[in-house]
């Protein structure tokens, strides 16, 4: 009886647990602890360049991995870490601060020492003046980083293995069979043409077989 | 059935889960209760269960004894069931016997390795403090090879149908002796009170099932879950079954694989998607030896081909890797090897080396091209006493455009009673410094990086556990790291 009582109490206490448990599913929330950062990122600079098909970036724009997280910056990435705005570019900040942030990194005139590259800044923004004076330039490959990014160049990685790296046009994708299809599949007019002579070719065979047939 | 444990036997026979005094109450909202959760996990929250590297203080340095896997990890064999219940557990003052139950035939591997057990090992177990390896170290209690061997069935079977609370959920589902079933919820909230980003955060880790089917020698095995992560998450991608790229829930499949047992399960051949044979199999993901080697069972499962083999003193594993065919496209998949061998060098101690070489045409960590990753090392588990137990693993790392890195861990874990662990690790990182990105040398990238972890382990009730982990890291914010693990 003894047995059986604290064999309920266990019992008990292990559906407890498990309630509590399932209770919190339900403040479920996602397993990844900077999403906003990439997407306010792809915002600030759709903003700052009109018109460049900026991508939501991978954690490699700032990070040595595709992990990201504290620490791990690149050199574009600790450059930025060690502005006077860092405040405003920490994840989950406002996009408007994190693009005030940038145009302030791109409009900064880099100390004695520090690898900078002549840049030529258009008229049209309030906050980046316009003229030709030196810019951060993190991979120090001669080539800045407002000019890399204009380009859609990884500001990290040295030209030419750069070229085209903070978008990349084949990022990962996962899943079985997943496919990412960056548009629609052009018409395969080689495949039409061909496929068209096979259909002509296969209705003049019937002609030719018919022919005996009528004579 | 001579002695007390006969008697105790036959006491629990009135007391079993099925025998709570015929409440039909009761009985009816255990069954609800175990069926909603198995709809649950199978519809929308499917886990995991993990090895405990330590459990070489309790003679078990052969993972086969408790786990499907070869070389340990998630799913449990029904012996693995009943030891995980009696060595894990907290007892709340009860004596072995109190909570002693029906006891399945271990597997045909572990029945050799008990039967090969020293008697120094024996005769520790039986004199521990609990007694609560009895059940591994007694004849009774693990039926002897001669007994049974040749007429047992492959997988562990029940001998009565008696209930108790470390079967596959508590005792309210049997699955036939062909099937082993099993699965985890792991929920985390993490706290970073330094930060000025988001504070808190909480969100299910794994949910994951397990099942195995095993006909004779032959075996297949499968895990199936389901996760969601923000874009860009270097979490739960891998092992994605649908495709979805942003942050909805996915299907996960962290392995899926064939498997044919030879020379009476010590050989073990495999086919399919696996965990990777490389160092200690412990269940921290995120530590750097398992997460910068690429090898932990979070995601970094492969496809490929292994070869297992777990004899009394020697354990070693070799894989082919062909690729992550859950990852797209190719050029992103590593090809190559990876292998461990573990050999048993005193009563609780072993040692062991690692190796792996991958190549692949594009790195999908750092997306520098043409990357060649090695890691070889050397790892030691051992059992200072029977509380107390030390981990450590040392690798170099040898990445193409990187300079020679290096990672490493040393973990001790200290029992404090049945139950409750305490456990101090501490890691050192050093990626080798990135040529190609260039820039000054920093830490973990040309310099080593020290992180330190402060453990409080507390195995509540018959397969939970609540975890909680305090660590700093150099140049990342403090964090506590707090876990509820249910695994069925």
């Amino acid at each position: 009886m003894m047995h059986e009582s604290k064999t309920r109490v266990s019992r008990a206490s292990l559906v407890a647990a498990l309630l509590v448990g399932l209770a919190t599913l339900g403040s479920a929330g996602s397993a990844s602890a900077s999403t906003k950062f990439p997407a306010s990122l792809q915002k600030a600079l759709t903003e700052i360049f009109p018109g460049v098909p900026f991508c939501v970036p991978l954690c490699t724009a700032c990070h040595l991995t595709t992990a990201g997280g504290p620490g791990n910056l690149n050199v574009f990435g600790d450059n930025l870490y060690h502005q006077p705005m860092f405040p405003n570019l920490i994840p989950g900040t406002s996009d408007s601060g994190l693009k005030n942030a940038l145009m302030t990194y791109f409009a900064a005139t880099p100390a004695a020492g520090l690898p900078a590259a002549p840049t030529i800044f258009p008229p049209g923004s309030a906050t980046i003046p316009a003229g030709t004076r030196p810019s951060y330039d993190s991979d120090r490959d001669g080539v800045s980083d407002y000019d890399e990014l204009k380009l859609l160049n990884s500001p990290a990685i040295a030209l030419p293995g750069g070229e085209g790296e903070f978008c990349p046009s084949d990022v990962t994708t996962y899943g079985c069979f997943a496919r990412v299809a960056a548009a629609p599949p052009p018409v395969d007019r080689l495949g039409l043409f061909s496929a068209g002579v096979v259909v002509l070719g296969l209705t003049a065979f019937r002609r030719l077989k018919r022919k005996p047939r009528s004579g | 059935m001579p002695g007390p444990e006969g008697k105790l036997r036959r006491m629990l026979k009135g007391s079993g889960t099925r025998k709570l005094g015929g409440r039909d109450t009761l009985r009816a909202f255990q069954r609800f209760l175990g069926w909603s959760l198995v709809a649950l996990f199978v519809s929308l929250f499917p886990s995991r269960a993990h090895a405990y590297t330590w459990m070489i203080k309790h003679g078990y340095a052969s993972c086969p004894v408790c786990h499907a896997d070869p070389s340990g990890g998630e799913l449990l064999t029904a012996y693995g069931r009943v030891q995980s219940d009696e060595l894990l557990r907290m007892k709340y003052g009860k004596s072995s016997g109190e909570v002693s139950h029906t006891e399945p035939k271990a597997p045909r591997l572990a029945r050799r390795t008990l039967d090969s057990k020293t008697d120094a090992l024996s005769g520790a177990d039986e004199e521990g403090k609990d007694g609560q390896d009895d059940a591994a170290a007694s004849d009774e209690e693990a039926p002897s090879a001669e007994a049974s061997t040749d007429s047992a069935p492959t997988t562990a079977s029940s001998e009565e149908s008696e209930s108790y609370p470390g079967e596959f959920l508590w005792g309210l589902v049997k699955p036939p002796d062909w099937l082993l079933l099993g699965g985890s919820y792991r929920h985390l909230n993490v706290i970073r009170p330094g930060t000025e980003a988001s504070k808190f955060s909480t969100f299910p880790m794994m949910m994951d099932l397990y099942g195995q089917v095993q006909f004779g020698n032959f075996r297949i095995q499968g895990s199936l879950g389901a996760a969601r992560v923000g874009v860009g998450s270097p979490y739960a991608r891998a092992a994605q079954l649908t495709t979805n790229q942003g942050d909805q829930w996915n299907l996960l499949s962290r392995s899926h694989w064939l498997g044919y047992d030879l020379a009476d399960g010590a050989i073990t051949i495999r086919a399919g998607h696996m965990n990777l044979p490389f160092g200690i199999r412990i269940p921290e993901h995120t530590m750097w030896v398992r997460k910068d080697t690429l090898t932990d069972r979070e995601s970094a499962q492969q496809d490929g081909l292994a070869f297992a083999y777990n004899g009394e003193k020697l354990r070693t594993e070799v894989m082919g890797i062909i690729g992550n065919y859950q990852v797209n496209p190719d050029k992103y998949r590593q090809r190559g090897y990876s292998l461990y061998a573990e050999y048993l060098v005193g009563e609780r101690t072993s040692v062991g080396v690692s190796s792996m070489v991958t190549k692949a045409k594009k790195d999908r960590i750092t997306l520098q091209p043409d990357p060649l990753r090695q890691a070889h090392g050397a790892y030691v588990r051992s059992a200072l006493t029977e509380d107390f137990v030390v981990l450590a693993e040392a690798d170099v790392l040898l990445t193409s455009d990187h300079d020679t890195g290096y990672v490493g861990f040393a973990q001790a874990d200290y029992e404090l009673i049945r139950g409750l662990h305490l456990m101090a690790t501490g890691e050192v990182l050093n990626r080798g410094y990135d040529r190609i990105v260039g820039g000054a040398q920093t830490v973990a990238n040309g310099k080593p990086q020290f992180g330190a972890w402060g453990t409080v382990d507390w195995f509540f009730l018959p397969h939970c556990e609540l975890r909680t982990d305090a660590y700093k890291r150099q140049e990342e914010d403090f964090t506590i790291l707090v876990q509820l693990h249910v695994f069925l």
